[in-house]
């Protein structure tokens, strides 16, 4: 007799918890960036802006969480009781740090403004080992966010080291996209730019691929999440085309090609953007799972 | 180790039950009648029922409670209450609701100012009683009609149960009332069968739940005939989908089976059925060798004596057939040798007749006319006749086709064949039914009369409804509208109905002014409503919405809790206190428990003073209509309470000094206690603490007291009649039929078999969530359950095979049309494997329309939307499935 | 001191909801919005006619290694002495995040409108004055009280038993000693302290 399932969609994140993940690996990418700009002696400018856009991210992200999604979110005082384990305790752990040493390693940047000039020159000894701080939680925000989804053994599409990982490299491939389209680099810096979206791209690519894969072969629940998703023509033209097909063959001829077209840089942001959304959102709608019973 | 903080947060987390005090009380949900425990606290600085369990020293129920039971409480707190008498504002039509507030007098004011108006004769007169009314206050509603010279009572569960099912058992064993008197001893069956039920067991009556559910861990084997997978069914080690109507076509192929293997209990059939009684042939028709007295009881049997080889003449009425006439001892031959002569006759046994008339109903021809394979009717027949004790539940609901009261005769017979009624593991019976046998057979070898009330089994409503139909018991030489009505067919050459017990038949007639006794119009002009609600439970709604509206219905008083449907039809309300406010007028026997055991109720929450209980109500009436003397003379006639402690309390209740329901109390108290030996003070305490006092266990009882072994039972012949001595009796007042063949025949169900796609068998069947009280529908916890499982609650279970065929999806509206009467309906579908391709289900119960009950208006559709007006011969039962359906989308 | 565990016995069940019925009522939960601590799913399987319809009641595991504990932030989840997974309504944050890691479905949101209608029936009784997200307690303040858990007290096919799994003299504990009871999903280590018969 086959066996029976009674697949029902999860019930306990909607689409905040994706805005969450994807405005906070979005941020926390933006931040590592600017630490490594700074490290690179990039222009001021743009390591600033690349913090500060961060932090905004970052702050849009935790007030969807917030305002959405925690029911009750004064106990968030009570959120850092279960750190060695609650992703979600990480998550405010990290996103404290970035605020704070976010703020502290960008401040030296703006030194000619001369109510910060005092406090700029205090902190820039310093601004180094800040910026290390705020970065390296900028780093691990897309993970310990994306670990929200990929913890429950029970809901198959997400339970994959896998997703995480993802969020890693597309909140990154979108960062630096983003930055690019700001700016409008040139030269060198232009193609380690297009080169460094073109390798994050082709990653995304291989991952999406494997967690393809991983939802092929594995339980009935994780297939299902699967097969709704790619029913889904929003998921389906945002996420494996707009957010991954075109940023991959548009950066891969523009770096070999050593080409540089005007519309190409906010062209991948605006695609890296949709697809790294619809790449949350559909799997966060998509989480299904089936009660456990034993027949 | 948890922190003191985690402690205190665990400590903080209580639940209802903290802090109650525990009033036992008696569930109103169902007439499995659970004896359960309202647990009350102050909420709000008023005491509130906040939890319900089940009496843990209850030997019916065993602490358990089902889904209903538990929700119970939420009735007393329902937003629809009814808490002041309501009178119809003068213009309004009846069926929409539009009342206005009154006081008590003023409401029975209005009451007999319009028995005034419309010259309501006593016999104009009907009191239309849901189950809670029979169950609880047959002794008020009875003496309440004979003292009004009332001859109508329309009962609630007759036509659709009692009449309409329990009946076929009761030729058999001589019961009445299935539901009280016997409980089937699932617990230590060994082989169970299920036929047509789902609401007696699994659907959910908690005190064959909580025995069946040991048989099922136990690994007893069960059997499920039903054309769908209900709850029980799903517990089934053979479902077996049987077509719709046929299951008497099972149990006959199974008596042919176990008559011609031999696999019937030899002794039980020689000893206590009528299998060896001698018989002879007579126009086509088998009649036993008998004496009669003048009233018709038999008063002599003859058998052969296996051992001398004499005829042998025994007793009319007795237990056994191992004694004769003279006392002396014999071995009755269950078959007479070839050329067996008797003055001049050739008789033979009743079992001989048996076998001959069972020759036909072989399983092949069962497997024609059930869908199940002969193979598997023969193996379950050899099964069922080899595993001792095999029990085939006695059902619940009857009604649905023609056939059913044969059907339900007929596995009662598999039951007797196999020697298993009033035996481990087979039909056990209640302690009060062991009680009231006791008693009548000791009153009767000393020639004292039993009151009406007290007597056991068919005696009951043969001596009640006997009354109803017997115009010379009235003043005015009326019987009931509805043996008139059945005259009125029979003199138009129309087939009638013999026994229309406590049945609406002819009620439509009547309130229309087409009906004639004696030459003059037998109208009905006054209706009392006592907790039912006709307008969903009976067949169709169409049919008593018009006659309720009928302005040649003078008066209809509804006497309610919460807002029915048939409530909106009234001319005047009575609000009633719920069964978690009152106390009980009178003490009773706890349901079928096989202990014989009493219980009662105890208020637990105060009601509002502008509610009353239903023997304050009566009495209100009586008053009314200046009959309270009579009226507690009748009740003592018919109680046996006494009459000088009944004048006393009544008396103190007339002077306002107490309520009714406290007069009767007292005497029932007081009289219980003296039958116990002890004071009713004591007995109130030892009810108040425990709920339940077990007078006598039914190990104990059965020493004494079991049929059969040491009592005859309340058949005509004191045996388990194989031949149905009273279908014999109607057969030579009536004329023969196949609705009351006495010997064993097959009724097919009236249903065209020969379908078109889009045609379909309709059943119907109940779920644990709901039960058929009068206004429960509106419980919020229930509803709530329901709607859990909406697909298979509310919606109409089609099998894929047909619903792809029709494009018919899940959540699909579909049109259901009846293919007999026109009636149609809407309804969502549910695709299911779960039900035979040709047969559509529905749940009953839903469908509520009255506004106020706002968790139930307008969800699901009600059966009787579908059900047509169809009654079969014998006693007016609802033919409620006999007619197909058309679905389309 | 007992390990309290309990015993589902998926044969006798017939799904009628009475646990439900009981559960919400003793526990005050949410019936108005469709939540519960313990449902009866009913699982129909297979082609007409042979066809099976399961019955199998949902409950909280009380897990020995409870997945929703660990992923809490604020340790609003904890396990009480008696090893009763239990949620601390003053400091959940209610972020799901042990919702989702539930493999047994055992929680749900007792939400504002939720605790609105609460007050409203209950009045000064009401259990539940703050929104968090809600779970079975194992009716621990029943269990402190010397009774059995409000699902099982009614249960009317006794398909719930509980006991103490440490004594090897309870029904619980010989079931599941002998095999006949089996815990859900035991490949994700989260030892439950629920255990099924089928």
């Amino acid at each position: 007799m086959a066996k029976p399932m009674q697949l029902e969609r999860q019930e306990a994140f909607e689409w905040p918890v994706a805005v969450y993940i994807f405005f906070g690996g979005f941020g926390g990418a933006l931040i590592t960036l600017s630490y490594i700009f700074n490290f690179f002696k990039a222009t001021g400018s743009m390591v600033g802006l690349a913090a500060l856009s961060g932090l905004v991210f970052f702050a849009i992200a935790g007030l969807f969480l917030v305002f959405f999604d925690l029911e009750r979110p004064i106990n968030a005082i009570y959120s850092l009781n279960n750190v060695s384990k609650s992703g979600i305790s990480w998550d405010i752990v990290l996103i404290v740090l970035n605020y704070v040493f976010g703020i502290l390693f960008v401040i030296p940047e703006f030194a000619n403004i001369s109510a910060l000039s005092g406090l700029a020159s205090a902190l820039a000894p310093y601004q180094v080992i800040f910026g290390a701080i705020a970065a390296i939680a900028g780093f691990m925000f897309p993970i310990i966010s994306g670990g929200l989804l990929s913890a429950p053994a029970s809901i198959p599409l997400w339970h994959t080291p896998a997703l995480p990982l993802l969020y890693l490299v597309t909140s990154f491939s979108l960062a630096i996209a983003f930055i690019g389209a700001v700016f409008g680099p040139e030269g060198a810096v232009y193609t380690a730019f297009m080169g460094a979206i073109l390798a994050l791209t082709a990653i995304t690519f291989g991952i999406s691929l494997a967690y393809l894969e991983h939802t092929h072969n594995g339980p009935i629940e994780a297939k299902e999440g699967m097969h709704r998703m790619l029913k889904t023509a929003r998921f389906v033209i945002l996420y494996p085309i707009v957010g991954v097909l075109f940023p991959l063959v548009l950066s891969a001829y523009l770096f070999f090609s050593g080409a540089s077209i005007t519309w190409a840089m906010p062209a991948l942001a605006i695609a890296l953007f949709f697809g790294g959304f619809a790449a949350r959102n559909c799997v966060v709608n998509n989480g299904i799972e089936t009660y456990p019973w034993p027949y | 180790m948890s922190s003191l903080k985690e402690r205190n947060v665990a400590a903080k987390q209580t639940t209802a039950s903290r802090d109650v005090e525990w009033v036992p009380s008696i569930c109103n949900f169902c007439s499995t009648v659970c004896n359960v425990r309202i647990g009350v606290k102050e909420v709000n600085g008023k005491k509130t029922a906040v939890k319900i369990e089940g009496n843990p020293n209850s030997p019916l129920n065993r602490g358990k409670t089902c889904a209903r039971g538990q929700a119970g409480l939420k009735q007393t707190y329902d937003e629809g209450r009814l808490t002041t008498p309501l009178i119809r504002v003068a213009g309004s039509k009846r069926g929409e609701w539009n009342f206005r507030p009154a006081s008590w007098e003023e409401a029975t004011q209005y009451f007999m100012q319009k028995m005034q108006e419309h010259q309501v004769q006593p016999w104009e007169m009907a009191m239309i009683g849901g189950w809670t009314s029979c169950v609880f206050y047959m002794p008020l509603a009875l003496a309440f009609a004979f003292t009004l010279q009332m001859p109508n009572i329309v009962a609630a569960p007759m036509q659709q149960c009692v009449t309409a099912g329990h009946f076929g058992n009761d030729l058999v064993t001589g019961n009445f009332n299935f539901h009280d008197e016997v409980l089937a001893d699932f617990e230590n069956a060994k082989y169970i069968i299920f036929s047509a039920t789902n609401s007696g067991v699994a659907a959910a009556s908690t005190s064959r739940l909580v025995r069946f559910a040991e048989a099922k861990k136990r690994g007893a084997k069960v059997i499920v005939l039903d054309p769908r997978m209900s709850e029980l069914a799903a517990k089934a080690d053979e479902w077996l989908p049987i077509k719709p109507g046929t299951d008497s076509a099972f149990f006959l192929a199974m008596i042919h089976v176990i008559l011609r293997k031999g696999l019937y209990d030899v002794n039980f059939v020689t000893k206590h059925t009528n299998m060896p009684f001698l018989a002879v042939e007579h126009q086509g028709m088998v009649v036993p060798m008998m004496e009669n007295d003048e009233k018709g009881n038999p008063t002599a049997f003859w058998v052969l004596d296996q051992v001398s080889g004499e005829v042998r003449k025994l007793p009319g009425y007795n237990n056994t057939n191992m004694v004769d006439v003279e006392g002396k001892n014999l071995v009755p031959a269950l078959e007479v040798p070839k050329n067996f002569e008797m003055n001049g006759q050739k008789p033979k046994t009743i079992f001989q007749y048996m076998i001959e008339q069972t020759a036909k109903f072989t399983p092949e021809w069962a497997e024609q006319e059930t869908d199940i394979p002969a193979a598997t009717i023969e193996k379950i027949a050899i099964e069922f006749g080899q595993t001792r004790p095999s029990l085939i539940d006695p059902g619940w609901h009857g009604a649905r086709y023609g056939n059913m009261i044969n059907t339900r005769r007929l596995q009662s017979v598999v039951q007797a064949l196999v020697g298993g009624i009033d035996t481990t593991g087979g039909w056990l019976m209640s302690g009060e039914y062991r009680e009231k046998l006791l008693h009548f057979v000791k009153n009767m070898k000393e020639g004292k009369p039993t009151p009406v009330l007290k007597l056991p089994g068919m005696n009951f409503p043969m001596t009640a409804a006997g009354k109803f139909f017997d115009p010379s018991s009235w003043q005015h030489n009326h019987p009931s509208f509805a043996m008139a009505h059945s005259m009125a067919e029979k003199a138009a050459g129309r087939p009638g109905v013999v026994m229309p017990a406590f049945s609406d038949y002819g009620l439509e007639e009547a309130i229309d002014g087409k009906l004639q006794y004696n030459g003059e119009p037998y109208r009905i002009k006054a209706i009392l409503m006592n907790a039912a609600n006709p307008v969903r439970h009976y067949y169709p709604e169409s049919r008593w919405k018009k006659m309720l509206s009928s302005p040649n219905l003078g008066i209809l008083a509804v006497i309610d809790i919460v807002p029915s449907d048939t409530a909106a039809y009234a001319d005047v309300i009575f609000p009633n206190q719920n069964y978690i406010e009152r106390d009980e007028p009178f003490i009773y026997g706890a349901g079928p428990s096989t202990d014989h055991a009493i219980t009662t109720r105890f208020s637990a929450v105060e009601s509002s003073p502008e509610l009353k209980g239903t023997a304050d109500i009566l009495f209100g009436f009586a008053q009314a209509f200046g009959a309270t003397d009579p009226l507690v003379q009748t009740i003592s006639e018919l109680s046996g309470m006494n009459l000088q402690d009944l004048q006393e309390q009544v008396g103190k209740a007339v002077k306002g000094q107490q309520t009714y329901t406290k007069a009767l109390r007292n005497v029932s108290f007081k009289q219980h206690a003296k039958n116990l030996g002890m004071s009713a003070d004591k007995l109130e305490q030892i009810l108040r603490e425990k709920g339940v006092l077990v007078v006598e266990t039914a190990d104990k009882m059965r020493e004494h007291a079991t049929l059969f072994k040491d009592l005859p039972v309340p058949t005509p012949s004191g045996r388990a009649e194989i031949y149905s001595l009273m279908l014999a009796g109607f057969t030579m007042q009536q004329g023969p039929s196949q609705s009351w063949n006495p010997g064993l025949s097959y009724i097919p169900p009236q249903v065209n078999q020969a379908k078109k796609p889009d045609e379909f068998n309709f059943i119907y069947g109940k779920v644990p969530t709901v039960s058929y009280a009068s206004t429960n529908a509106n419980n919020p916890i229930l509803m709530a359950l329901s709607k859990v499982k909406e697909n298979e609650f509310m919606g109409l279970w089609i099998n894929p095979q047909k619903a792809t065929m029709l494009k018919i999806k899940t959540g699909d509206t579909v049109r259901v049309e009846n293919l007999v009467s026109g009636q149609k309906a809407q309804i969502k579908a549910f695709v299911t494997e779960m039900v035979r391709p040709d047969t559509v289900f529905m749940a009953s119960s839903f469908g509520t329309e009255n506004p106020l009950l706002k968790n139930a208006v307008g969800v699901g559709t009600a059966v009787n939307t579908l059900i047509p007006y169809q009654v079969e011969p014998l006693v007016s039962a609802f033919r409620s499935q006999e007619f197909t359906v058309r679905v389309t989308k | 001191m007992a390990r309290y565990g309990m015993v589902i016995d998926l044969r006798s069940c017939v799904g009628c909801q009475a646990c439900s019925a009981a559960c919400s009522i003793e526990n005050q939960t949410p019936y108005w919005s469709d939540k519960w601590r313990t449902k009866v799913k009913d699982i129909q399987v297979g082609h007409y006619p042979n066809t099976a319809r399961h019955f199998v009641p949902t409950i909280c595991m009380h897990c020995k290694e409870p997945a929703c504990m660990a992923v809490c932030p604020t340790k609003a989840t904890f396990k009480n002495d008696e090893g009763f997974v239990l949620v601390n309504y003053d400091t959940c944050l209610g972020c799901k995040a042990c919702m989702a890691a539930c493999p047994y479905g055992a929680r749900y949101v007792y939400s504002k409108e939720d605790v609105r209608k609460a007050q409203e029936i209950y009045g000064d009784s009401a259990q539940h004055n703050k929104v968090h997200i809600d779970k079975c307690t194992f009716c621990q303040d029943r269990i402190a009280r010397g009774m059995e858990p409000a699902c099982v007290t009614t249960c009317p096919t006794a398909s719930r038993i509980v006991g103490d799994l440490d004594d090897p003299n309870s029904e619980v504990a010989k079931d599941v000693a002998t095999g006949l009871a089996k815990p859900l999903r035991p490949d994700l280590d989260t030892e439950p302290r629920v255990y099924y018969i089928y």
